[in-house]
């Protein structure tokens, strides 16, 4: 099942790929264009993920240096060349996916090569500093309006990320990267390369990856950081084997969930550290209880109904999982009230807590189950649309139904 | 403060007059004519050397060492002895505490080493006015390789003079840390040089300018890895609770695996592989309850065996690698017997073998399942020995009683009950 948007840019890529071929064997493949290609690979290999959707990397200053020592279509060669290298060796996506990812890159690209082409023929001298310059300003501000534009439609085709949560996350990171990178890849032509040649770029790129670095074992931090959190949450969900990964599918669901909703970032990560480890204080009920496929007694049910507060009290004194403690301790309270451990009502439950109790009945009636099969999805919206109001927020439901076709 | 070692005071001594030597003889290469431009290196050099930035790869980030390669390749050795000497020293006497015989001591050593790393770009022959690979990339490492062998004999005598430690082992050791590190300075350092000279002094400045900026991203990330690190562990340390063998009994063995890791010299990433492998080591346990019956049995039942074989299961999606190998044979024993696999020898993962006499070692020294209650170090030692080439690898073995004797695992830490605020990987030392 692919969408639209996904056939589009693979095709685009596809295309891409030939037209950088065609481009290639009609102007000759000149040593500064192979040159070029292999500075944009070494610099990509700083490439890290950014939230919500996207990622970083320095690859696109070899287009921008080829837009101006090599003219717009030769440029056009170098950034598909480039990216799609990226892609498959960096990135470690499956052919068609890097087609699509070049699809998406390629977009700005060739908006780039052909406004730069068109103002620098034309010989529209807006700005002072010699045409080249200018042209390559338009180029430069067109590239980076092309990227947002085309980032937030994708982000919202595959993820369902809304695109100002797009344009206030990830966007504005990716924004000023560009940025610099433009700017230093005109002073680099001006003051460097005129003089020295290749010798002071290969510097450059070493140094700029060398520079950037500690940004991206930042962000492989966060991603070492949820696969461990993840991996406690299985070894509790194995405790029933008809859930070994419950707490995984319901972060992913709440996430997507508050994403919608337009919760800020800290509080989205919030709710995927508390989908994740909400039912962590499983860990203290007997595996009999857990799998108990009738109804349980009035003790049994006392016990599982701790649960919250045991997950929340081994959470509380972990500093980075103290914050989203108090999600989870309320991640069984009703809107009117019928909840536990603190019956409260409406707006007094924390939205996080409100995002994940949909998300674990989501993910709970879904599920497959010894004694019954699990519903399907419009079953499950059903229900959950059946309660809302009563026991779950009107407006988290309406968020899942949105995105109900992205699970 | 207590008074240094007599032997110390003379070895600080010899380094300053020394210093003081060398930096007469060069004296006549210094451009006096460009002070102004030297007093601006001196500046910037005490500057950078007040905020160290630490390196994940270790060590610090020589946001000063980028500026001696500028200087020296610009001004020379003697300059470089001139201005980083004294630099330095102000930056560290400041950032720091002012100890006199340590700041000299420090300035002593630094501009030595820059200047020796100044003659070393020199005979190779080093130049800025027309750089390429040959006249300015390759002095350049020659001057890193020379800097990093004599600053880190230098520090590494001190402190064989201070505290004792060995000498050549130090100084190889610190070499290997910290060359990558220094080595990946130089295009930066040429970049800075080549712009210095067309554009101006002026780019320093800007250089400078973003040095906070870095230094706030390789904090945050050490920051962050604490947080993580402590998250995981305190996790580790609830999910304890719940196993058979009690409180604590991860953190031990993942303690004893890396002390014995260390004691047979495996590589940093295996070390870090198998602290992670020993403190998940049960981690398939939790789906397992055990039935009421004798320990013994219950050890022995398929049950129980099966929580390799889910831990191994769990572990798979991590990013680290080798992981997985660990927990799946933790259970296997050297001669072949053991389980899931019945392995024999050296076809046992390394830190299965290292996590498997670990984890015999604490059953036994702190008690709890299967074994009722703890027994004296030398019983369990005698046990361990005994079963040498059996159950457990002898080298592991050997290494497990050498880390005892040599004072890396004391006894008192053998025996607590894990504390959360242990960090799960230990940081460089600042």
């Amino acid at each position: 099942m692919s969408t639209f948007y996904t056939r589009f840019m693979r095709t685009f890529g596809a295309v891409s790929i030939v037209a950088g071929v065609a481009i290639a064997t009609v102007q000759g493949l000149a040593q500064d264009e192979l040159v070029l290609i292999a500075l944009g690979i070494s610099a990509g290999w700083l490439r890290f993920s950014l939230a919500p959707a996207g990622y970083l990397t320095l690859a696109p200053i070899a287009f921008f240096l080829a837009l101006l020592i090599t003219g717009p279509w030769a440029a056009f060669t170098v950034a598909t060349g480039v990216s799609f290298v990226c892609l498959l060796i960096f990135g470690r996506v499956p052919l068609t996916q890097a087609l699509k990812g070049l699809g998406e890159e390629a977009i700005p690209s060739l908006l780039a090569a052909s406004i730069f082409y068109f103002a620098s023929t034309s010989g529209i001298g807006i700005l002072a500093g010699g045409e080249t310059t200018s042209a390559y300003i338009a180029g430069i501000a067109s590239y980076v309006l092309g990227k947002i534009v085309v980032g937030s439609i994708g982000a919202n085709a595959d993820e369902g990320i809304s695109p100002r949560a797009y344009l206030l996350g990830a966007s504005k990171n990716n924004v000023l990267n560009l940025l610099f990178l433009g700017i230093l890849a005109l002073g680099l032509k001006l003051y460097l390369f005129v003089q020295f040649g290749y010798f002071t770029l290969i510097l450059v790129t070493i140094a700029l990856v060398e520079f950037y670095h500690p940004w991206k074992l930042l962000s492989e931090q966060d991603e070492v950081l949820f696969s461990n959190l993840t991996l406690v949450a299985q070894a509790i969900d194995i405790k029933d084997p008809y859930t070994a990964r419950h707490s995984k599918n319901v972060a992913k669901v709440a996430v997507r969930i508050a994403r919608i909703l337009g919760l800020p970032e800290e509080e989205v990560r919030k709710i995927r550290i508390g989908a994740l480890m909400h039912d962590i204080g499983k860990i203290g009920v007997n595996t009999s209880i857990i799998r108990k496929p009738s109804k349980l007694d009035p003790q049994e049910q006392e016990i599982m109904r701790a649960h919250p507060m045991m997950s929340a009290d081994i959470m509380q004194p972990i500093e980075l999982l103290a914050e989203a403690a108090e999600i989870v301790r309320h991640h069984h309270e009703h809107i009117d009230g019928s909840g536990y451990p603190s019956a409260w009502k409406a707006d007094r439950i924390p939205i996080g807590s409100r995002v994940i109790l949909v998300a674990d009945a989501f993910d709970a009636m879904t599920t497959d189950r010894p004694y019954r099969q699990g519903r399907s999805k419009q079953e499950a919206l059903e229900v959950l649309r059946k309660h809302s109001g009563t026991q779950f927020d009107a407006d988290v439901v309406r968020a899942l139904e949105a995105i109900a076709s992205f699970i | 403060m207590q008074p240094l070692p007599r032997s110390l005071q003379l070895y600080i001594l010899g380094v300053i007059v020394l210093a003081a030597i060398v930096l007469w003889s060069l004296l006549p290469t210094i451009p006096f004519d460009s002070s102004s431009e030297l007093f601006l290196f001196l500046i910037l050099i005490a500057l950078a050397s007040m905020f160290p930035i630490p390196d994940p790869r270790g060590g610090f980030i020589t946001a000063a060492g980028i500026l001696f390669y500028v200087l020296i390749s610009l001004h020379g050795p003697g300059a470089g002895l001139l201005i980083a000497g004294p630099g330095y020293a102000v930056g560290a006497a400041v950032s720091r505490k002012w100890v006199p015989w340590r700041t000299l001591s420090n300035g002593a050593q630094m501009g030595l080493s820059v200047a020796a790393a100044g003659l070393a770009f020199r005979i190779s022959g080093g130049s800025v006015s027309h750089p390429d690979l040959r006249t300015l990339l390759l002095p350049l490492a020659m001057s890193v390789l020379t800097f990093q062998l004599v600053n880190n004999f230098l520090v590494a005598f001190y402190f064989n003079r201070l505290r004792n430690t060995p000498l050549v082992p130090t100084w190889l050791s610190d070499v290997k840390d910290l060359l990558v590190s220094n080595l990946l300075s130089i295009p930066t350092a040429a970049l800075l040089a080549i712009l210095y000279t067309t554009v101006g002094p002026a780019v320093l400045l800007v250089y400078l300018v973003t040095l906070p900026l870095q230094r706030r991203a390789h904090l945050l990330y050490f920051q962050q890895k604490r947080i993580h690190d402590q998250a995981i562990n305190s996790l580790v340390l609830a999910i304890d609770t719940n196993f058979p063998q009690g409180r604590g009994h991860s953190r031990r063995v993942a303690n004893v695996s890396v002390a014995v890791a260390r004691e047979m010299n495996l590589p940093p990433h295996l070390v870090e592989a198998i602290e992670l492998g020993a403190l998940l080591h049960d981690v398939g346990l939790i789906g397992i309850d055990l039935p009421d019956e004798t320990a013994a049995a219950a050890s022995s039942s398929e049950r129980f065996r099966e929580h390799t074989r889910i831990g191994a299961e769990l572990v798979r999606e991590l990013p680290r690698k080798g992981i997985e190998g660990i927990i799946l044979h933790h259970h296997e024993k050297y001669d072949g017997n053991g389980y899931p696999d019945k392995l024999r020898g050296n076809d046992i993962p390394i830190g299965a073998r290292v996590v498997a006499a670990a984890e015999v070692f604490d059953s036994l020294m702190a008690g709890g399942f299967p074994n009722s209650k703890g027994q004296s170090l030398a019983d369990v030692l005698t046990v361990l020995k005994g079963e040498a080439g059996k159950s457990f690898d002898p080298r592991v073995v050997d290494a497990l009683v050498s880390a005892i004797e040599s004072g890396g695992l004391a006894e008192n830490e053998l025996r607590e009950h894990g504390d959360a605020s242990t960090p799960l990987q230990r940081q460089p030392e600042g």
